[in-house]
């Protein structure tokens, strides 16, 4: 088979001023992806950081508006540039991703793609639009609005609205139950000097994260990196922050939240204190499979399947912080049941383990799923700044491999780890 | 088994598509993608939300159709006489779903092994409608969830308003779901029927993309098929949709925290077929680019006058027999919005587009189709609309260098010229959500 260790096509790069660079060299793509990102904690500048990706992309010196960019873009034929935050565990990520065609599939040439991008996104860093030293007020102020209007329509997506709401009450006080775009009070706070200190602030200590996958050669790559951002840093050390803490869970906590929806929405939060390193990662992925991670897994197959109680009903786990899920849309007056066969089939799988007929389809989808990373320039880079981020260095070939070796009582185990915390319920006042 | 194949070809892309009709009718679009581990299928049925009405070929007689029944069919296909599809895909390494739209119905599954176990899982589930009168019963409490839950979606809903109010005939104004009344009152047998009627081989098309080997394929399928039968398929009817709108404003309350506005603009070029479909869809994706993109100064002005935000999008919805283009977004003073952007429309008329920003819109355009087919889920529904409409997909790039400037002011003149609209208002209202 093919790319089995695309490890093979990963280089890396410390750059001065403690920038790392990910080249993945590849011909197979007709489009060549670079994603930066800066990775800060998610903490009380939170919102602040969240406001700063869409003031940068507002202007640069040379290119003093949005419009003025999308043709430089659209000039480039019809490269993107998008922003975006991210949050991972208790980290929060600035995301600036550049979208560019290969030249030689171009019909009427097209030259230094990717010299350009980048050079763009420099200059987005570097040199924006100020008025005596800060962001000008105008903009500030337009897009702190549209950040505030952002946040505050998180309510009219009900799903989500339904799982931040539970992940802010599970995890009180912890970094992770902040939402990766801020929060409201903290918005109307800010100021453009705020704002502009925490660029300055970003720009000297944020740890930069390059990826690149294309046909560049990694060491023309390198130079264009240096060239666009080498003078960013005075070339102090930049630590990662330590892992998330991991608490255990306390007694069950309920709540329910009346609002105005014709599908009330059940949210269970669990914990695991299970992380990346764990020697019961691996089975707990094979679990959260078996368990709900798919259209033939326990809660799809009895909650949707055999009682009609839901349209979905899935579970999801997050080991940056160890921490499950179930979500499920459901008649209000129905979610007592659809929780009482969530916890009859979660007890289950912890006595009994899974059926070897599961463990098996279980292993085989993650399989696929692991395999086709490599189809797509998004997620190898998204697959490498995982491993990254937590330490959990393997390649491809290895977590196939330790996929393989997970046994029905390797997720039993795991399946025991998982304990209730919070079940939220989002529901019409008469439910 | 020797059915020849056409090839579609780009050169420069090197990329190439390999397309059979099986003796049963059924055609096949292999993509070899070199290199790929993951492999995809998607068989669609010509078959979707629109084709409520249509001459029953048993009795002759006109047929309506329950509201949402294609979706619901859709549904109920997932079962085999073995058990689950869900099931059989998931043991075979793969993950399958469907989807329903105006026009389609789509089964598709993505995997990385047991690719000729999993087509023929795929072949058989559209194929033989196995499932039970008991089932469909069951059915019902699982798509009035689904239902209940895109009527929690405020933009979904103002869409949905703004199509009933352009269309007075046409289905596309029933929406995919149905409602929870509609679905009540569809019976197995109809379930069955529109089985028998609409996916016969001629109507379906199957779409492959992968490293995989095309011959194969199809010698797969054809053992899976075997003949197939087409006789008996039901006949759609020509709709007698008026050119003008029903309605020109839709005006509820939502329990969101900012007012939805959408304005549609019904196009009066339909019906329309093969290359002209294409061309017409592309010159009005470039127009409407020019006239709203964000490398337009009009987009540039209305977003720092703090007009749209980006929420805000103008698209264009193009079948054969209706077209409409949507634009708005989230807005604070939804009637102030609209007047304005009806200002800008009538601007552009007036004053057009320079030739610098056409040439940079169309190199997009062209850049924007070559990194679509990086992803081999986009590139099957591309192929398959490109073979729905009866073009050669790797055509549009050619295409597009062929559009002239005055095409595309004439496409404004006979989209907007006559005040053909409907406005959608999502207001800010009743039962209002809390804020975070």
């Amino acid at each position: 088979m093919p790319e089995l260790s695309p490890e093979r096509n990963l280089v890396e790069f410390e750059l001065p001023g403690a920038v790392r660079l990910f080249v993945y060299r590849t011909e197979k793509f007709k489009t060549s992806f670079v994603n930066i990102i800066l990775g800060r904690p998610l903490d009380e500048r939170t919102s602040c950081a969240a406001l700063l990706p869409y003031v940068l992309r507002r202007g640069t010196t040379s290119h003093r508006d949005m419009s003025s960019i999308a043709r430089l873009l659209e000039s480039l034929f019809g490269a993107s540039l998008d922003v975006d935050i991210l949050s991972f565990g208790e980290r929060q990520m600035l995301s600036f991703r550049l979208d560019l065609v290969e030249e030689r599939y171009l019909f009427m040439g097209g030259r230094d793609l990717l010299a350009k991008g980048l050079d763009l996104v420099r200059e987005l860093f570097l040199e924006p639009v100020l008025d005596g030293g800060c962001f000008p007020n105008e903009t500030f102020e337009q897009e702190r609005e549209n950040l505030r209007r952002f946040v505050a329509g998180m309510v009219n997506d009900k799903g989500r609205y339904a799982f931040d709401r539970c992940v802010s009450r599970m995890c009180e006080g912890e970094p992770y139950a902040r939402y990766e775009y801020g929060a409201l009070p903290e918005i109307d706070a800010l100021t453009s000097e705020s704002l502009t200190e925490l660029w300055h602030d970003t720009l000297r200590s944020a740890p930069i994260d390059v990826f690149v996958v294309g046909s560049t050669d990694p060491g023309r790559v390198r130079d264009l990196v240096v060239g666009a951002f080498g003078g960013l840093r005075s070339g102090e050390e930049v630590t990662d922050p330590p892992p998330a803490v991991r608490r255990g869970p306390g007694k069950l906590t309920r709540v329910v939240e009346r609002d105005d929806v014709m599908q009330a929405r059940l949210v269970m939060g669990f914990r695991t204190r299970i992380g990346y390193g764990d020697p019961l990662s691996i089975p707990l992925v094979v679990w959260n499979t078996v368990f709900g991670g798919g259209a033939s897994s326990r809660l799809f197959r009895h909650v949707r399947e055999k009682h009609s109680l839901a349209y979905y009903c899935s579970s999801s786990v997050d080991q940056s912080k160890g921490v499950a899920f179930v979500q499920a849309g459901v008649d209000g007056t129905q979610a007592g049941r659809v929780e009482r066969i969530v916890r009859r089939q979660m007890g289950d799988l912890a006595r009994n383990g899974p059926t070897l007929d599961e463990v098996r389809a279980a292993k085989a989808y993650l399989k696929a799923g692991v395999l086709s990373i490599t189809d797509s320039a998004p997620r190898i880079a998204g697959f490498f700044l995982e491993r990254r981020s937590t330490g959990a260095v393997i390649g491809i070939g290895e977590l196939l491999d330790r996929i393989s070796r997970v046994r029905r009582a390797d997720v039993a185990r795991a399946a025991a780890t998982v304990k209730p915390d919070t079940y939220y319920l989002l529901a019409r006042g008469d439910e | 088994m020797s059915t020849a194949a056409t090839v579609y070809r780009s050169d420069i892309l090197g990329e190439e598509v390999h397309r059979y009709v099986l003796p049963s009718g059924l055609r096949v679009l292999v993509h070899p993608k070199p290199g790929y581990l993951k492999k995809f299928a998607v068989l669609s049925a010509n078959y979707g939300s629109v084709d409520s009405r249509f001459v029953d070929p048993e009795t002759g007689e006109l047929r309506d159709m329950p509201a949402g029944i294609a979706h619901f069919l859709e549904h109920k296909l997932f079962e085999l006489k073995e058990g689950d599809a869900f099931d059989a895909f998931s043991r075979q390494g793969a993950s399958g779903n469907a989807a329903t739209s105006f026009r389609t119905t789509s089964f598709f599954f993505s995997c990385s092994e047991y690719f000729a176990k999993n087509l023929r899982t795929l072949v058989s589930l559209v194929t033989s409608a196995s499932f039970t009168a008991a089932a469909v019963e069951k059915e019902r409490g699982i798509i009035e969830q689904e239902i209940r839950m895109y009527e929690d979606n405020p933009d979904w809903r103002i869409f949905m308003n703004l199509v009933e109010g352009l269309y007075r005939d046409h289905p596309v104004r029933i929406d995919i779901t149905g409602s929870k009344e509609s679905i009540a009152r569809i019976r197995y047998q109809d379930l069955l029927s529109c089985h028998r009627w609409f996916y016969h081989p001629e109507n379906l098309c199957l779409v492959v993309c992968g490293d995989l080997d095309s011959e194969r394929i199809v010698a797969t399928v054809h053992r899976a098929l075997g003949a197939g039968r087409n006789e008996g398929a039901a006949e759609r009817i020509d709709i007698d949709e008026p050119r003008r709108v029903l309605r020109n404003r839709i005006d509820v309350e939502l329990p969101v925290v900012r007012s939805r506005l959408l304005i549609g603009f019904k196009d009066p070029w339909v019906p329309v077929h093969g290359r002209d479909h294409q061309r017409r869809d592309l010159v009005t994706a470039i127009l409407l680019d020019l006239m709203f993109g964000s490398s337009s100064h009009t987009w540039q002005r209305l977003y720092e006058e703090d007009v749209i935000d980006d929420s805000f999008y103008a698209t264009y919805a193009g079948e054969e027999d209706f077209g409409f283009v949507t634009l708005g977004g989230e807005v604070d003073e939804p009637d102030r919005v609209r007047r304005r952007l009806m200002r800008e429309i009538r601007k552009f008329g007036k004053k057009g587009f320079s030739a610098e920003d056409f040439g940079r819109v169309v190199h997009k355009m062209i850049g924007r189709f070559v990194g679509g087919l990086d992803s081999t889920e986009g590139t099957a529904f591309m192929l398959l609309s490109s073979e729905f409409r009866g073009v050669d997909p790797f055509v549009i790039p050619t295409l597009l260098r062929t559009i002239t400037r005055d095409e595309i002011m004439e496409r404004h003149a006979r989209l907007f010229g006559d005040r053909n609209h409907c406005t959608s208002i999502g207001r800010k209202g009743k039962g209002r959500s809390r804020l975070v």
